[in-house]
């Protein structure tokens, strides 16, 4: 029971979706002799109920709280489970590798790397939205502008919204002030674009449709939410950004 | 156009290190972009397609390569379809909302808000489309799916 729980709870929090945290909650809790199992997972909460012949039925209910993306945890979790089902794992040692994933702080690549990749992303999106070698290196300073934002969000532990807003008003910004000052022959609309991609929500949107395609239509419409969040935080944030570079340049800014 | 396929390539391979796709994922992760992305360059340059339906069909790709290295390399599905749909998220036509919202031009900006709107409609039609047709063509491939498992358990149970 706990294996099962602490399972759906490292995968509701690594993102991801609801009948696959379900099923694999399900398939753990078919290992104890429980005449009766129901599990359920919800965007925010976890519920588990498991009844045993002549005894009181057993529930325990979990709040996620923390949600992020980390596929590396789903992919460990799910060899787990199924290796547990297919009798290769006991009911300890898979409980033990679990809370081994959960206490995990350490992530899969080193701290500089994410910052690269993040840079990475906005460069080859520039190159994918036909920027000229121009548009390319006014990505990567926007891109980087980027980085450091996330850099000072975590700091500051900005919520996901703001962060979101921030992000995409520094990258507004800078990719005005570039063009007025700067390269003025670049494309601002490439730069602006690539630099958000990082930003724009994919991840709610997959998850989404898979939710709700699933008939859970309750996380599903949860996902959708977050997904109408994202991209509302990011146009506003650029919207705020382009207001405040022309009040500060002047009109001839959105020409 | 093959310098636009690399770029996207590099894009999602740097953007699964952001999600944390375990290493040995990381460049199918990029393949199966890069491939929806040249679908979309070709579709949109090419043949001169509209933006919503060269989406589509890249989504399309998109959903079907996942499902395919989902099954041979028995990961989720997930895996490949989070990073590889992100290149046809439509943060161009978000951004063209936005823009012509703040110069007063309301009839381009709803013009982009529609086609915004249409784009991400359409990938989920896509994921949509796949995740049901895999469902029928590729049941009796690998216990990869969650009901072959449970049917096999119930099974062993009912053996005991």
């Amino acid at each position: 029971m706990d294996t099962a729980v602490l399972a759906g709870e490292i995968m509701q929090r690594s993102g991801a979706e609801t009948y696959r945290v379900e099923d694999t909650m399900s398939h753990i809790m078919r290992k104890s002799h429980a005449t009766r199992i129901e599990t359920s997972a919800f965007t925010t909460m976890l519920l588990v109920s498991l009844q045993e012949e002549g005894r009181q039925p057993l529930t325990v209910v979990r709040r996620v709280h923390k949600r992020g993306m980390n596929l590396d945890r789903i992919v460990h979790v799910n060899e787990i489970s199924r290796k547990l089902c297919g009798d290769s794992l006991s009911l300890e040692e898979a409980y033990a590798e679990l809370k081994a994933i959960e206490q995990e702080s350490q992530k899969l690549y080193r701290p500089i790397t994410y910052q690269a990749a993040t840079l990475l992303t906005v460069i080859g999106f520039a190159v994918f939205f036909g920027g000229t070698w121009l548009d390319i290196i006014g990505g990567g300073i926007v891109g980087a502008v980027l980085v450091g934002i996330n850099l000072l969000g975590k700091k500051l532990r900005f919520n996901n919204v703001f962060q979101d807003i921030s992000a995409s008003i520094g990258i507004a910004l800078m990719g005005i002030i570039l063009k007025q000052y700067v390269f003025w022959n670049m494309n601002l609309e490439t730069v602006i674009i690539s630099g958000i991609m990082p930003l724009v929500p994919g991840i709610a949107i997959t998850n989404a449709v898979r939710d709700t395609l699933m008939g859970d239509y309750l996380s599903g419409a949860a996902r959708i939410l977050e997904a109408f969040m994202q991209a509302a935080a990011v146009a506003v944030g650029i919207g705020v950004g382009i207001v405040i570079a022309s009040a500060l340049i002047g009109e001839k800014v959105l020409l | 156009m093959i310098l636009k396929i690399i770029g996207v390539f590099i894009a999602i391979v740097a953007y699964s290190v952001i999600i944390e796709t375990p290493r040995r994922f990381l460049w199918l992760s990029g393949l199966v972009s890069a491939v929806g992305g040249a679908v979309f360059v070709v579709c949109n340059e090419a043949w001169r397609m509209d933006m919503v339906l060269a989406s589509f069909w890249s989504a399309l790709g998109i959903a079907l390569l996942s499902h395919i290295f989902a099954r041979a390399f028995r990961a989720p599905v997930t895996l490949f379809l989070v990073a590889g749909i992100l290149p046809t998220v439509p943060g161009a036509g978000m951004y063209r909302t936005v823009y012509y919202l703040i110069l007063g031009d309301a009839s381009m900006s709803s013009f982009y808000l529609t086609q915004t709107l249409e784009v991400a409609g359409v990938i989920a039609l896509a994921i949509f489309l796949m995740d049901s047709v895999s469902r029928i063509f590729l049941k009796r491939d690998v216990g990869t799916q969650p009901w072959t498992k449970e049917r096999n358990m119930d099974k062993k149970q009912e053996e005991k």
